[in-house]
């Protein structure tokens, strides 16, 4: 299709106000490329910057050495493999903390008793920040997987419990009650009414806690570790490697955003009743 | 008596047909009517706290008729309608179902809500089902939106609906069960005034057709002498006024039988003001 035969298209396609008559496709066209002029800038001036030896690079790698520190660790298959390291860990401190906060929020929200019951400890130990815990935890844990899981699911706990417990309680009480006179049984109320009205709130609470889960995850793997991208960081530092530092750096923020695409995705999926996931009704 | 005819068309004094989506009979063949169930209230009381609401209420409804209860706000008749749906317990007093002579029976009932209550998470067919308790049959639940006039949106999400079709989905949902008392909480209160007219009239055609007790409460007293037999007026927690209803159905409005009745009513509301 040319461009001409394009055009009497472009102004449905995309919700964008038109700009300049002589050319309306060309602002239609870049618009998605707009958020990445600034990265793809700073990258480039960084490597002319580098390039020109204004730079040291002892204390900051060009790009292209960190590409290149990206080819040699993937090509010795040690790079997947601190990948997996970091992953395992983290996934399986999202598992234990976000079940243990999921379960709790749950019975927080639907049951008095249980709410008067736990709720204000919990919340006395939200306020203490779960990093100031690494001494004792070193202590009772040593510096293995124990330590580092313990971190993990604690950092998690607490967004995932909070939002679970708030968004079942916000559940519409008129629903509820409709529920009942329909003479749904408990397990159907929860099924059908409160844990689908409490998703929205529970995806927004998972979203905090995988930031929180790399957050938590990068300082536990500089403590000790003998796998793992933190390790792969740390041990790069004694040899004064800014190249893989850097590396560890892009991998921890692309870990990062992908799992805030699948998190995006989830709730993409079981969401779609909600009219902020739908297309604009016709007419 | 006055539900037992066929589908009616109508017509305006011009000849004109009024309506006509709702005037024609169900698109499937009828469905055995059921049986309204009678209901006998006797010295009904409720207190919230100290503040009594209903302070003994005597009422027989026959089975199969068209009841209204209007009055002012905070005269109890909600609270009468959720005393007759089970949603709370009286305070005093007895409500029974059905006929002495059979027994005492359990009432299969239903209740619309002033507002929709549709589960914005499922599908219209699935919100139309949850009427059915559990039970999965989409073919009961197409057939109670084919009532409703709503076939084609069966598969839609609730928020893809405008206010009228969604209490027309809720009214679905009512009936898919084929209750035989049908409480209605002022079901038509959110709406605008063009949609109340076409709800009045797919509310008195299901009725008819289905031959279910319907108890209606509203705060319109015009609304009420359009579509019950009997309206009955609640005033600080009594029965101010009971008023038969006996104009032909399809009722006209504005004639000078449904005037007389609605300044009835509205004298009996406002009788112990100034």
């Amino acid at each position: 299709m040319t461009i001409t035969a394009d055009l009497p298209l472009s102004p449905s396609r995309l919700g964008a106000p038109r700009t300049g008559v002589a050319a309306p496709w060309r602002a239609d066209r870049l618009k998605p490329l707009l958020p990445f002029v600034v990265p793809v800038a700073i990258v480039v001036v960084w490597q002319l910057a580098s390039s020109f030896g204004w730079i040291s690079s002892r204390l900051m790698p060009a790009p292209v050495d960190v590409v290149r520190a990206f080819w040699d660790k993937a090509l010795s298959g040690e790079l997947l493999a601190d990948i997996e390291a970091s992953a395992a860990r983290a996934l399986a401190g999202l598992a234990v903390g976000g079940g243990i906060g999921f379960a709790l929020g749950l019975a927080n929200g639907m049951s008095k008793l249980s709410h008067a019951l736990t709720d204000t400890t919990l919340q006395m130990i939200r306020t203490v920040p779960h990093l100031a815990l690494i001494p004792l935890v070193i202590i009772w844990f040593g510096i293995g997987e124990e330590a580092k899981l313990f971190l993990t699911a604690l950092g998690v706990f607490f967004p995932i419990y909070l939002n679970t417990s708030h968004g079942v309680r916000s559940v519409d009480p008129q629903l509820i009650e409709m529920g009942r006179v329909y003479g749904m049984n408990r397990w159907t109320l929860f099924r059908r009414v409160i844990l689908p009205g409490a998703l929205p709130s529970i995806f927004v609470g998972l979203r905090f806690s995988l930031g929180i889960m790399w957050l938590t995850l990068i300082i536990a793997e500089s403590m000790a570790a003998s796998s793992g991208i933190g390790q792969m960081a740390n041990n790069a530092r004694e040899f004064m490697q800014t190249d893989v530092v850097v590396l560890a750096l892009v991998i921890y923020a692309l870990l990062g955003k992908l799992a805030d695409i699948v998190a995006k995705l989830l709730e993409r999926a079981t969401l779609q009743w909600h009219p902020a996931y739908q297309k604009p009704a016709e007419g | 008596m006055a539900n037992a005819s066929t589908p009616i068309r109508r017509y305006t004094a011009s000849g004109r047909e009024i309506e006509p989506e709702f005037n024609h009979a169900p698109t499937r063949p009828a469905a055995p009517r059921g049986d309204g169930i009678a209901i006998r209230i006797r010295g009904l009381e409720k207190s919230f706290g100290a503040t009594p609401v209903l302070k003994g209420i005597d009422l027989d409804i026959a089975a199969g008729s068209f009841v209204a209860i209007v009055g002012k706000s905070g005269c109890g008749k909600s609270t009468l309608l959720r005393l007759l749906t089970g949603l709370d317990e009286p305070s005093a007093g007895s409500i029974d179902f059905g006929d002495a002579s059979s027994g005492v029976q359990k009432s299969n009932s239903r209740i619309v809500f002033q507002e929709p209550r549709l589960l914005p998470w499922e599908k219209i067919v699935d919100n139309v089902a949850v009427g059915l308790g559990g039970r999965r049959d989409d073919g009961a639940a197409l057939a109670a939106l084919a009532d409703v006039q709503l076939s084609e949106k069966a598969k839609e999400w609730p928020s893809r609906l405008s206010g009228g079709q969604r209490q027309r989905v809720s009214l679905a949902r009512a009936l898919v069960s084929r209750p035989d008392f049908l409480a209605l909480d002022e079901p038509l209160g959110a709406l605008d005034a063009l949609t109340r007219i076409t709800m009045q009239k797919l509310l008195e055609r299901v009725w008819r057709d289905q031959g279910f007790t319907a108890l209606l409460v509203t705060h319109d007293v015009a609304e009420a002498v359009a579509l019950a037999d009997r309206v009955i007026v609640l005033d600080g927690g009594r029965i101010a006024l009971d008023l038969d209803i006996p104009e032909q159905r399809p009722r006209e409005k504005g004639t000078a039988e449904i005037a007389r009745h609605e300044a009835r009513l509205l004298a009996a509301i406002f009788a112990g003001e100034g």
